[in-house]
């Protein structure tokens, strides 16, 4: 409301008027009266100029928001856990995941999640149907990480394939036959960001009052287990088939994996 | 505060009786002396309008090290890291205790003593580090050689330990893997893998690390800092030869938000004149009028922070401070070769020049935010600018030879209104290939993520540089094996983002 400008002034050795008092204490016309005001309709015009909002005015926790979750025990993710399924999804990696309560729109938010990871994504593994096993490499299927905001909504420019782990070949050959699997070459952090801003459109919409989810997934696509093929999909099951070793014929599965380490997830909502 | 009414009225023909007046007036007068609450402030009025004290919502705490590695025109690893103090890096020492980033000239700690009341700080670290091979100061760390190296945030003496980037225990050996191929000559067996037992940190010779962590504190004063460790292998032997593994931190930086909590109340007190009317006195003017209707109307039409309960208003009173927030983000389904200019390279540190290549999805579309095309007037909404930004970098190899010196350089920079463009120094990021191909020679892909980080208070830019067009990430390569060839660069997906805080200052 404007500034209060009363109906009533008494005037000196004028009668005292008990309405024209009453109602510049309250009367339902805004701007009129004191109580009707000060009952819920204060407005920044009734502000004094210089009036700024001060900190101890604001009630905690209505400029931002802030949480962050996360875990310090490892934790594997294989290809072959969910063995003759079509794993096409991904899966959230516990500890970078986050459900919040989302008080207010808010005008910018962000979204961090952090890993350490090791990637077991075999580099070129033999194709047990050629002469040289080696002379013929295969391509390993996908491993990924991507944040995912709600259910199942990935966002793709969050995506990180996963390079290859390197594979040796045990025969000498050169350049790094002493090393062996070094698995250590993929050792990654990440601390991937996503962000929602007001007026902005998907997947970086606003963040709005109510509840939110967020997290980093994995992929490990899937490596059916038992079968005996060169096909992409069963690249990784090579037969030992006993012939041209003492050992007997048996069936080795290669699995891809990926070990989370420390991992964490944190949101920062600003009003 | 629920509303009030008048407790009496004033009836025609009543005799005058003080109390009568004085309820009413203290009515009033008590609701203005501190006690207007939320529910009596109209909160679509203020959000509009009103102002807010510098720093009333937030605060920002800041320290960083703008420092080179002095990768210019020489085709090293690095070429003064014998002489650190120039360039303020810091020595991360092999221990497996963790401890404060500090300055190796000064011992000067990377870390932040912030005042505050029941707040939440948001933390963000950034550092990068550099390795240094063996006895070959002038070479990166050979694959053979891994720093695993971690990070992490201390608060009060205090790890986090989910800020740690590696394994919090160690050994943490990943579960071995066994593989089995036909053929006697190809015969193998990788139940004893050399090396795996080493995948607890960070391994490569360069690479750069972001932290984010949020944490509620309480009333005091808070040192933050960042800290770091080195892990022994999994027997406990130290690095190859027993001369361990030098490692320097260049860029390094910590940044503070305090979202504020619940402030202590520093301001005055409410102060409302108002008359009393006492028995026996003559119902004046200025009584029942001037002294007190009046004084209080005054009062109404001039409020201050006293006349308002603490913690009164919420979000719906209140402006949002944030200015100028922005995204972009690319996302090819494959990566994308870095198209340098023929023989180009890393200009230098915070140098402009050919070598530079904004980072883009391969079709035309560049890595980089203008904020819708406004642009940033940091004149007109001064405050602290933070900028955030993410680039996959799948690829850093050269064309034949699979030395781990190939070395991608990506850094942040802004245009000003007048054209003239910023390649920002202490933003810049240096991750190098090191995944040799084992069968033939060349190296794999990396898939490393380069995160990009960049605070800056207004007041510390120019007046030219206060109006900012654009900010976007560029890649650049340096030759760091000595191999006298340019390293290709391969990118995939990555985002950038930006947003201001106006009236906020570090």
């Amino acid at each position: 409301m404007p500034d209060i400008t009363f109906d009533y002034i008494p005037a000196t050795g004028a009668v005292l008027q008990p309405d024209g008092f009453n109602r510049d204490l309250y009367q339902q016309t805004s701007g009129k009266s004191l109580f009707e005001t000060l009952n819920g309709n204060v407005t920044y015009p009734n502000l004094d100029a210089a009036f700024e909002v001060e900190s101890h005015l604001i009630r905690p926790g209505q400029t931002g928001i802030a949480r962050s979750d996360g875990r310090i025990f490892s934790a594997d993710y294989f290809s072959d856990l969910w063995a003759g399924l079509n794993n096409s999804f991904y899966t959230p990696i516990g500890g970078a995941c986050l459900s919040f309560r989302v008080p207010y729109d808010m005008s910018y938010a962000l979204f961090s999640a952090s890993v350490f990871l090791t990637v077991w994504r075999q580099f070129g593994p033999p194709d047990p149907n050629a002469d040289d096993p080696f002379d013929t490499r295969l391509t390993t299927p996908d491993i990924r990480i991507q944040m995912f905001y709600g259910d199942g909504n990935g966002i793709a420019y969050t995506r990180r394939e996963l390079p290859q782990t390197v594979f040796f070949k045990n025969d000498g050959g050169a350049p790094n036959a002493s090393i062996g699997m070094v698995e250590q070459y993929t050792c990654h952090h990440y601390n991937l960001l996503h962000a929602k801003i007001a007026g902005k459109s998907a997947p970086n919409q606003q963040l709005t009052k109510g509840y939110a989810t967020f997290g980093l997934a994995v992929y490990v696509s899937q490596n059916l287990n038992g079968q005996q093929t060169s096909g992409t999909d069963y690249q990784l099951n090579l037969i030992f088939d006993g012939a041209d070793d003492e050992r007997p014929d048996s069936y080795y599965k290669g699995i891809q994996r990926v070990r989370t380490y420390v991992r964490n997830a944190t949101v920062m909502g600003l009003l | 505060m629920p509303h009030t009414f008048p407790p009496r009225r004033i009836r025609p023909g009543e005799p005058a009786d003080p109390d009568v007046f004085n309820e009413t007036f203290q009515a009033v007068a008590g609701k203005l002396s501190g006690k207007l609450g939320e529910q009596d402030i109209d909160a679509a009025s203020l959000k509009s309008s009103v102002s807010v004290v510098e720093e009333g919502y937030y605060d920002a705490h800041h320290i960083y090290r703008a420092s080179d590695p002095r990768w210019t025109t020489s085709h090293l690893w690095i070429l003064n890291w014998e002489t650190p103090s120039a360039d303020n890096p810091a020595s991360l020492l092999d221990n497996a205790s963790w401890q404060a980033v500090a300055d190796t000239s000064s011992d000067d700690v990377l870390e932040l003593n912030i005042a505050s009341s029941e707040d939440t700080f948001v933390i963000f670290a950034q550092v990068q580090y550099i390795g240094f091979g063996l006895n070959t100061p002038g070479m990166p760390p050979s694959p053979g050689d891994p720093l695993r190296l971690q990070f992490a945030l201390q608060v009060d003496g205090v790890t986090m330990d989910d800020t740690a980037t590696g394994a919090f225990f160690y050994p943490d050996t990943p579960p071995q893997q066994w593989y089995r191929a036909d053929g006697v000559g190809y015969d193998f067996d990788f139940r004893h893998i050399q090396y795996i037992q080493n995948t607890v940190g960070m391994n490569n010779g360069a690479n750069a690390t972001r932290i984010i962590r949020a944490l509620p504190v309480t009333d005091g004063t808070h040192n933050v800092r960042l800290v770091y460790r080195r892990i022994p292998r999994n027997n406990f032997g130290v690095d190859n030869d027993g001369a361990g593994i030098s490692i320097l931190a260049f860029n390094r930086r910590l940044f503070v938000l305090r979202i504020k909590g619940n402030p202590s109340y520093a301001g005055g007190v409410p102060s409302v004149d108002v008359s009393a009317v006492e028995d026996g006195q003559t119902v004046s003017l200025g009584n029942i009028f001037t002294n007190s209707l009046e004084s209080m109307r005054q009062t109404t039409n001039a409020l201050r922070a006293e006349n308002i309960e603490r913690s009164a208003l919420r979000n719906e009173h209140l402006p949002s401070l944030v200015y100028g927030s922005d995204v972009a983000y690319i996302a090819p389904a494959s990566s994308v070769p870095v198209t340098f200019v023929a023989f180009s390279t890393y200009p230098g540190y915070g140098v402009d020049g050919l070598g530079w290549t904004t980072a883009n999805n391969g079709v035309g579309t560049n890595l980089e935010i203008t904020n819708g095309g406004a642009g940033w007037d940091l004149s007109a909404n001064p405050g602290t600018m933070i900028v955030l930004a993410n680039l996959q970098i799948w690829k850093v190899a050269y064309a034949a030879d699979e030395s781990v010196g190939a070395v991608c350089v990506v850094t942040l920079a802004y245009t000003n209104s007048l054209g003239a463009r910023t390649v920002l120094g202490e933003c810049e990021v240096y991750i190098n290939g090191h995944n040799p191909n084992p069968v033939v020679t060349g190296m794999e892909p990396i898939g490393d993520d380069a995160p990009l980080m960049w605070i800056v208070d207004s007041n510390d830019l120019s007046a030219d540089d206060k109006l900012i067009d654009k900010i976007e990430v560029l890649v650049s390569r340096h030759d760091g094996g000595g191999v006298l060839a340019e390293p290709d660069v391969k990118t995939q997906r990555g985002m950038i983002t930006a947003f201001v805080l106006r009236d906020v200052h570090t």
